[in-house]
Order: C-alpha cells, then sequence, then structure tokens
C-alpha cells in the first residue's frame, strides 16, 4: 500500500456529559510522520479511537485519502489501511509472537472468503442498519463455508497462502528487532519488546496510515531513541503515513515533521516542532502539569 | 523460556508423532476383549466426545459460552425421528445417509438464526440467551405434539446401513462412532491451526483488538457457533439411530450440562481432554452400574464400613453434621441420576478456581498456565 | 372501526393484576442481577437458586413456627419471621458464593466466572433436588383469603401483599443506593472500579455489600413466590432466574430502576400481552408458551435496543 492522506474535519466526541474531542479539524500529508500531544485526558487515545472505528464519532468527519471512513466497523477501517497499537499493551498475551503477527496479517491470507462484505458507511436509523446486515447473509455464509472447507482440506492454495504469512512475519519480526523470539508466547516477552510486538502486528495489517500510542512510554532513553530510529524506518520502508502519541517531548521533537496538540478535546496549535515549542498557548495547556522544553522526560 | 517451548509437540518424537494412529488402533481393539455392555457404554462415551469436541469450538476456541448445546442435539436428532419414524407425520423413508448432511445442515441453521441477533454483541448475553434457547427448544418439542408426538416421542427410528450391512451390533455402532469421532477431531484440529483458529483465539484474546487488526469478529463468533452446531447435529443424527427412539425428556438442560462439563473438566481447546472428561463424566457413572464392578466393590465393603466408623465419629461430636457413604451397589444408580450434577457443578467452580486449564489441558493451555503471574491486564482501549 | 375486544373488562383487569404480581418477583429477582452486573460486569448465574435458597428457608421457618395451624395475628408475625429468615439464608449463601467462586477469579479470563457462577447453580440446584428427592415442598396455605375490588379491579389480599411488600423492598434498596455512603461507594465501583478504589472506597467490601443488597431482596421474592405459588423445588429457580435477568436487560442492565420497570413490563407482556396477542385472528398461545414470551422478548430487545427500551442511546459500541 502507498502512504494515505488523513483529513479530519470538526470530529467531535461526546461520553454522557464528558465532551473528549470537539471540533478537531487536521489534515496529514501522505508520508508524514506526525506527532500529536497533550496533556493527560486531552483526548488523544480518544481520537486514535475514532479514527479507528472503536467509538463512533458524535460529529464530523473521517476521510482516508478521499474515502470516508467514520461510522464503519473497525475490521473494514483496518481493510482499507488504519493501523494501530494500544497505549496500555493489548497483545494477544496467550498467543505465540508469531501468531500475533498472523492476526495482524489476517485480511492479507488469500485463503479464501473474505471479512469485509460492505464498505458502505451506515444511512439509515440503527434498526433499519441491523436488519440490512441481513442482506449481506448469503454471501457472508457461503464465504464462511468456502473457508472453513478450505481450512479442513488445506488444499496447496490455502497451504501456500500460509506459508507465505508466515514468511512475511518472520520479516516483519525481523524488522522491529524480535527475530528468534517467533515461538514465544508474547506475554513472556519483555516489555520493550512487547511494545515493538505491537507495532509488529499492526505492520502485518499492511497499514497506509500507522497510529502509535505512546510507544515509548516506560522506556529508558536509549530504548527511546532506538524505538525513534524504528519509527523512521518504517515510514521510510513501508510507505506509511505515521500519528504518533508521545509524551517524551526528545521523542516528539526529534523525529516528527508536524506535530498538533490537543487540550480539552480541543486542539489548540498546529504547526513544526519547533514553533510548537516557542508557542505561547502550548507552554500555557502544559504549566503545571510537566515542562515541555526538549529532553525532558514525561510522566509515563 | 525458549526450553518451555521445545516441550510443545511441535518437535515431536516418533512415538509422539504416532501417538493417534495407536491410540485410534487400540480403540478397535477394545471390542475383542470386553463384553457388550462395555462396548455399549464406550458407544455412549463416543457420543459424548463428538458432542464435546463441537462444543470445544464454541467454549475452548472461541470463548463463547453455550449453555443450550442441546438445542443444536436435539435439531439433529429430531431431523432424523421426523423423517424416518414410522410415527412422525412427515415420515419421508429417507436414508440415514441422506439425513446425515441434512441434519447438519438445519442444525447449523438453528445455530445461526441464534447466534445472528445475539452474537454482534460484546459479552455474556450469548450464554442467557442459549441457556433459555435450550429450554424453549424442549418446550416446543413437547407442545408441537401435532408434529413431534409430544412427550410419546418418536420410535422405530432406522439404523443407517453401510456396504450392505445394517448398523446395529453394539460393536458396530462402537466403531462407527469412533470413525465419526475421528472425522470430528480431525475437522476440528484442522480447523484450530488454520486462520480461522487464530481468528478465533484473537477474539477469544480481546475481542476488540482482533476487531482493530482486521478480524472481522462477528462472522467468526458466528462460524464457530455454527460449526458447534453443525457437530452437535451430527451427534443428534446418530444418537436418535442409535437409541431408534426420541423424545423431548432425552434433550434437556442436563445434556448441555454434561458437554459443558466434560469441555471444561476435561480441558477446554483440548481434543484429549474431551476423550478423558467423556470416560469420567459419562463413562464411569455407567460402569458403577455394571454387575461386575459393584460385585467387585463389594469385596471392598470393609473399606467403606472403616470410613463410615469415621465418619461416624464425627457425627457423634457434631450431630447431624456428616451423612454416610452409601452401599456401593447404589453408586451406579445414584450417579446416572441428579446426584451426578451435584458433583458436575462442584467440579466446575473447582476447576475454574484450582486448575483452570483442566484434567488435560492442550499443549498451549498448559503453557498459558505454567506461569504464576495473571494475564496482561486488559483495559478499555 | 376498533375492533372490540372479545374478553370482558374484568378478564383484562385480572391479567393486569396478574401481570403487575409475578412482575413484582421478577423485578426483586432482576435487582440482584442488574446490581452484580453493574458492579463485576457478570451474569451471576447461582441468583435464580439464591431465591430459591431464600423460598427453601421461608418454608422451613414457617413450619417450624406451626405451619398450618398458625391462625389469627400470629400469621403476621410468622410471615415477618419467615422473610427475615429467607433473606438471611439467601444473603449468607450469596456471601460464601462471591467469596469462594467469584472473589478468586476476578481478574481471571472473562469466561471463569461465568462457568464457575453456571457451577454453583446447578450444583444449588441439583443438591436441593436431592435433598427434597426432587419433590415439591408446599408452603401453608395460611395467608387469609379474601379479595378487594375497586371498579373493575379485583385484587386478591395475597396480590396487594406481594405488589405493596415488593414496591415497599425495591424503594428501601433505592434510597440506600441514592441516599447512603454505601450507596455512593456502590455507583462509584459500578462507574470504573480502579478510580473508586484511587478515591478511598474499599471495592471488595462495596462488592460484597452489592451481593448482600441483592440476595436480600431475591430472599424476600422466595418468599413472597411461596406464598402466592405455594409449590416450591429445587429447580424453582431457573425459570424466573432466566426471566428476571430478561427483566434486567429490558429496563438496561445496570440501572435498578430499569430493572424494576423491566420486571412489570415482562410480567404484563406474559399476561396482558399474551392475552392481546390472543386476540390476533389465528393465535392461540396457551400458558405454556408465556416462557416463549419472555425469551422472545429477550431476543427482539437484544436485536434493537440492547441497552435496553429505557436507555439512551449509546454514543460508543466498542
Ligand atoms: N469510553 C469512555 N467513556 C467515558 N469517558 C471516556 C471514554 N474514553 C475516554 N474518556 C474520557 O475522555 C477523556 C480523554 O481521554 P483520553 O483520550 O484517554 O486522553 P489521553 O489524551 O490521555 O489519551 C478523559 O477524560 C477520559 O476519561
Ligand atoms: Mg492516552
Amino acid at each position: 500500500m502507498t502512504a494515505a492522506e488523513l483529513v479530519v474535519d470538526g470530529l467531535g466526541m461526546q461520553f454522557e456529559g464528558l465532551t473528549a474531542l470537539a471540533d478537531v479539524t487536521l489534515r496529514v500529508p501522505p508520508g508524514e510522520i506526525h506527532g500529536l500531544i497533550g496533556p493527560n485526558g486531552a483526548g488523544k487515545t480518544t481520537f486514535f479511537n475514532c479514527l479507528t472505528g472503536f467509538y463512533r464519532p458524535t460529529s464530523g468527519a473521517i476521510y482516508l485519502s478521499g474515502q470516508r471512513i467514520d461510522g464503519l466497523p473497525p475490521h473494514v477501517i483496518t481493510g482499507l489501511g488504519i493501523a494501530r497499537t494500544f497505549q496500555n499493551i493489548r497483545l494477544f498475551a496467550n498467543m505465540t509472537v508469531l501468531e500475533n503477527v498472523l492476526v495482524g496479517e489476517h485480511q492479507h491470507i488469500a485463503v479464501g472468503g473474505t471479512d469485509i462484505l460492505s464498505t458502505r458507511r451506515p444511512t439509515y436509523p440503527p434498526i433499519v442498519e441491523r436488519l440490512l446486515v441481513l442482506r449481506g447473509f448469503p454471501r457472508a455464509a457461503l464465504n464462511g463455508i468456502i473457508e472453513i472447507a478450505g481450512a479442513v482440506a488445506r488444499p496447496p492454495r490455502v497451504r501456500a497462502a500460509e506459508a507465505a504469512a508466515v514468511d512475511r512475519a518472520r520479516e516483519l519480526l525481523a524488522a522491529v528487532g524480535l527475530r528468534g523470539r517467533e515461538n514465544d508466547l508474547a506475554r513472556n516477552l519483555p516489555y520493550g519488546d512487547q511494545r515493538r510486538l505491537e507495532i509488529a502486528r499492526a505492520l502485518g495489517t499492511r497499514p497506509a496510515l500507522l497510529l502509535l500510542d505512546e510507544p515509548t512510554a516506560g522506556m529508558n532513553p536509549q530504548e527511546a531513541s532506538s524505538m525513534v530510529g524504528l519509527i523512521r524506518r518504517i515510514r521510510d520502508e513501508f510507505a506509511t503515513t505515521v500519528i504518533l502519541i508521545e509524551h517524551q517531548m526528545r521523542v516528539v521533537m526529534g523525529v516528527c515533521e508536524s506535530i498538533t496538540v490537543l487540550d480539552y478535546g480541543r486542539k489548540i496549535a498546529e504547526g513544526p516542532p519547533a514553533a510548537i515549542q516557542r508557542n505561547p498557548t502550548v507552554i500555557e495547556a502544559y504549566l503545571g502539569t510537566r515542562a515541555i522544553q526538549g529532553g525532558g522526560h514525561a510522566a509515563p | 523460556m525458549p526450553d518451555r517451548v521445545s516441550r510443545l509437540p511441535s518437535t515431536p518424537t516418533d512415538l509422539l508423532r504416532f501417538r493417534w494412529p495407536i491410540f485410534i488402533a487400540l480403540c478397535c481393539l477394545i471390542p475383542f476383549v470386553v463384553s457388550d455392555v462395555w462396548v455399549q457404554m464406550l458407544v455412549f462415551v463416543g457420543l459424548f466426545v463428538i458432542l464435546g469436541l463441537g462444543l470445544n469450538v464454541v467454549v475452548g476456541f472461541a470463548g463463547l459460552l453455550d449453555l443450550g448445546y442441546v438445542a443444536f442435539f436435539a435439531a439433529g436428532a429430531y431431523t432424523m425421528g421426523l423423517l424416518t419414524s414410522p410415527g412422525s407425520p412427515i415420515d419421508a423413508h429417507l436414508s440415514f445417509w441422506l439425513i446425515l448432511p441434512l441434519g447438519i445442515l438445519i442444525a447449523s441453521l438453528v445455530g445461526l438464526l441464534l447466534g445472528l441477533p445475539v452474537l454482534p454483541l460484546r459479552g455474556d448475553y450469548l450464554a442467557i440467551v442459549t441457556l433459555g434457547f435450550g429450554e424453549i427448544i424442549r418446550l416446543f418439542l413437547i407442545n408441537r405434539d401435532d408434529l413431534t408426538r409430544g412427550s410419546q416421542g418418536l420410535s422405530a427410528i432406522p439404523r443407517p446401513e453401510l456396504f450392505g450391512y445394517e448398523i446395529d451390533s453394539f460393536t458396530r455402532w462402537y466403531y462407527f462412532i469412533i470413525a465419526a469421532a475421528v472425522a470430528v477431531a480431525f475437522c476440528t484440529a484442522r480447523l484450530r491451526d488454520s486462520r480461522i483458529g487464530r481468528a478465533w483465539e484473537a477474539i477469544r484474546e480481546d475481542e476488540d483488538v482482533a476487531a482493530a487488526m482486521g478480524v472481522n469478529t462477528t462472522k467468526y463468533k458466528l462460524l464457530a457457533f455454527a460449526t458447534g452446531a453443525a457437530i452437535g447435529g451430527l451427534g443428534g443424527v446418530i444418537y436418535a439411530s442409535f437409541i431408534g427412539f426420541i423424545s423431548p425428556a432425552a434433550f434437556s438442560l442436563q445434556v448441555s450440562i454434561d458437554v459443558l462439563a466434560i469441555v471444561i473438566i476435561g480441558g477446554m481447546g483440548s481434543t484429549p481432554g474431551v476423550i478423558v472428561g467423556s470416560l469420567i463424566l459419562i463413562g464411569v457413572p455407567r460402569i458403577l452400574q455394571f454387575r461386575e464392578t459393584s460385585d467387585l466393590l463389594a469385596n471392598f465393603g470393609w473399606l467403606r464400613d472403616a470410613l463410615n466408623a469415621l465418619l461416624g465419629a464425627i457425627d457423634a461430636v457434631l450431630p447431624g453434621s456428616i451423612g454416610r457413604l452409601p452401599a456401593a451397589e447404589t453408586w451406579g444408580a445414584r450417579l446416572a441420576d441428579d446426584t451426578r450434577f451435584i458433583i458436575f457443578g462442584a467440579l466446575l467452580v473447582l476447576v475454574m478456581v484450582l486448575r483452570p486449564s483442566g484434567l488435560w489441558p492442550s499443549s498451549r493451555r498448559r503453557l498459558e498456565f505454567a506461569h504464576d503471574e495473571p494475564p496482561a491486564p486488559v483495559n478499555a482501549p | 372501526m376498533h375492533p372490540a375486544l372479545t374478553l370482558s373488562v374484568s378478564f383484562w383487569s385480572d391479567q393486569f393484576v396478574n401481570g403487575l404480581t409475578t412482575g413484582s418477583i421478577y423485578a426483586l429477582i432482576a435487582l440482584g442481577y442488574t446490581m452484580v452486573y453493574g458492579v463485576l460486569k457478570m451474569i451471576n448465574f447461582a441468583h435464580g437458586e439464591v431465591f430459591m435458597l431464600g423460598s427453601f428457608a421461608g418454608y422451613g421457618a414457617l413450619v417450624v413456627m406451626g405451619g398450618n395451624d398458625l391462625s389469627g395475628p400470629v400469621i403476621a408475625l410468622a410471615i415477618l419471621g419467615a422473610i427475615i429468615v429467607a433473606m438471611a439464608a439467601s444473603v449468607s449463601a450469596s456471601v460464601v458464593i462471591e467469596r469462594l467462586a467469584y472473589r478468586p477469579l476476578r481478574n481471571a479470563p472473562r469466561l471463569a466466572p461465568l462457568i464457575s457462577a453456571i457451577g454453583v447453580s446447578i450444583f444449588l440446584q441439583y443438591l436441593v433436588l436431592e435433598q427434597t428427592s426432587a419433590r415439591a415442598k408446599f408452603y401453608p396455605d395460611i395467608f387469609p383469603r379474601g379479595s378487594l375490588s375497586a371498579g373493575p379491579f379485583e385484587i386478591t389480599y395475597i396480590q396487594l401483599f406481594l405488589i405493596a411488600s415488593s414496591v415497599a423492598m425495591m424503594a428501601l434498596l433505592y434510597a440506600i443506593i441514592q441516599r447512603t455512603r454505601l450507596g455512593r461507594a456502590i455507583r462509584a465501583v459500578a462507574e470504573n472500579p480502579t478510580n473508586a478504589s484511587l478515591m478511598g472506597v474499599d471495592v471488595n467490601r462495596t462488592i460484597v455489600v452489592v451481593f448482600i443488597l441483592g440476595a436480600a431482596m431475591a430472599g424476600v421474592a422466595g418468599v413472597l413466590y411461596g406464598l402466592f405459588f405455594q409449590t416450591i423445588r429445587g429447580s424453582m429457580g431457573f425459570i424466573p432466574g432466566i426471566k428476571a435477568f430478561t427483566a434486567a436487560v429490558l429496563g438496561g442492565i445496570g440501572s435498578i430502576p430499569g430493572a424494576m420497570a423491566g420486571g412489570y413490563v415482562l410480567g404484563l407482556a406474559e399476561t396482558v400481552g399474551r392475552e392481546l396477542l390472543n386476540e390476533l385472528p389465528g393465535v392461540s398461545l396457551g400458558n405454556q408458551w408465556r416462557d416463549v414470551i419472555a425469551f422472545t422478548l429477550l431476543v427482539t430487545i437484544l436485536i434493537f435496543r440492547p441497552t435496553g427500551i429505557f436507555a439512551q442511546r449509546s454514543t460508543t459500541r466498542a
């Protein structure tokens, strides 16, 4: 896939009474590494959850390379090219390292049967939409039967697809520095490696836009700087756009080409790192929470 | 840590590689050495192995709690009964081999119909809906007596024929059941080791994240549910033909409990676990009813007397606190009866609290529970 | 023209009162489901059996106090005593269950406490069936007969007592949840256990309190059920358990007023609703279909409004 452009227009997200995002408008050009910063609770993770379909935004629109994606279910959005990692690591803890990446590759293992039956956004009231799902049922059922038959009979086509997926998973693991750990259970990896595995798994989905939620949280400076190198390499080798939520200012300033600052769910600033660092509104928002000046360590 | 992995059967010794063929061959020898009652008992065990393997797909692989598994068993059995019993209003004299795929199809359709409204939702609703549905099916079978002849049941259901032989003796049924169980075990093992199996496991681990990796969670939950239902339907068709008579009483909640207990106590996700579970939970209560067993146990009457003396001593200190061991001859009858469910219920709790991987866990689960730390906490995104 | 109902007004008012009566029992049991779900996000499958144990304990108390020989004003005291004994039995059972079968699994995979709960439910149900040789017990027939009527409505004393006492219990519970520190703690834990414990709430204790309150309601429901239907047996918790859970889902699981309303809606749907369906041409649903009605309602609600009929539409779906 080629890197995607992200356009977010007037995005709002409301939880009973609490406004987590308000009128966020943003454009990230293809191939950019974009930083998303802001104090704790500013709505950064919520922003990711909206992009990936975990939450259905209460207002606004999201476009990925021109296609409107808000309102689509998460697995469809993933199929269209958005992948993510999680702030509080959420690996499949009892599966092996290799299997974790294979799940990431799920939609790209050509064993017959697709997961995306429709990319239509819901337009009718929920009740109607729930019934409309039934329309796709015969096709979905056929799909499922084909996939089950393939899994049981395991014809050469399926074997080849599985083998190719395993090869690719090994490549991805090597790319993030996890060669040799393929058969370990994910839960037994050291903390830093778990973050790397999350990235490899996300890359398995072949993203055009990669969302990284605090990938260096809890890492020491050396680990963090090797993560910076990895993020750059990923953007170059895998041709993705990257949005990075990050607290360690050295990381943000070092790797991001452009930065958006959120505070209380609103975008309060946007621009290149140097300008952000000097921006009085941003400094104001961070006052009393933590220093924004370079090198400072933020609480994880 | 790597040495832990090397214990996985991914590097099998030669003997390990042939453990299944050897096991199956040994099973095939059994009828030559035991009497007919034992073979009959093993036919029942085999039937529950099939049902257990089916529920294992739902509960063990995909992590969905289905408490109404009997519904699919009933769907298969009544497909067979209604289409072949002379007492049925729609008796069509169809052959077993035609009804087998039909029963499987109907059971999986019932599964889809039930799963469709519930499976897109998260969480525990499935458990309660299946629990209710299992009861509804039974009510339906009783009350639509114009179709099912209600509690009178359907009788004279014919047996299958294979290569010109009617499958009529216990021994023939035994081999038939083994063949069916092997086929089912093969299919579920292949499914487990495929993209589908990984998707199921991912859903079991963390449904949200599975979706974020591109897995259509609704589709795979439905596939798990329908696969389990299909295997339940297969078991139902075989059961109806084996017993020759079906009535709603045979399709109560207790069947669901039996199968669930087999899967959980044997070891979730594990084929050997299902076999061990069926042998212990279905086989042992029947074995205890055999004359030979109670004769054997009668030899140990002194042991019971000694234990009862001990219990009597406790009772003397704390009157009414404790009962006595009943005579061994009555154990089989009691275990065949409701009493066994008291034990099952307690075992389900004990297994969950003390040994969540079950008696014979899958090699993977054994690995999971080999560590003391709790699984990584799963928080909201 | 408006199609006339074929049955008399008094028939419909009877159905209405019957619906309120069973609805009261569903509502009382539903409270336990909804509160436990609120704090633990788990279906307490054993709750139907907690109700059953309460019913048996109340029965035992009444028999000990004289059973069918009771007469005069003593009856009121005996019933009060039975209710207290039932509440005590249900509460102790529930506390033990929570401690032994649920708490060790607090951090286990989602499936584990669910399976444990179903294990407890099976264990208790068959234990009582075994102890009673699977035979029914009959509550002493001591409640004064007779009825009140107002217009087309006629309500027997026992129905009035049942409805009034369950409404009183629910009002009491509601006051506890809304007005007391205990209630605030429960609401805080239901909202977010981590935050609650950060704010100094003892989460374990609060969870136990939730089990206690739910079990107390179930115990009362057990005695009311026994007094009204008279026949009790070891398996009696199963169907009311599922129905009460349905009621909790109807009202929006986790919501206390929702569970009460859901109980009454379900009670009325089974009686008035079924008879209304029978008014349709070609429909004839006997009493044995009432369980099917409840179940169909559950599935329909889950399809169209998984958040319950009263809840506002949720903004999230993950
Ligand atoms: N599912 C939810 N329900 C209610 N409130 C939420 C939910 N998710 C996030 N919030 C609230 O939205 C705000 C933003 O949270 P978040 O996006 O996690 O912040 P951060 O910028 O630290 O990642 C917080 O106040 C949080 O409590
Ligand atoms: Mg965050």
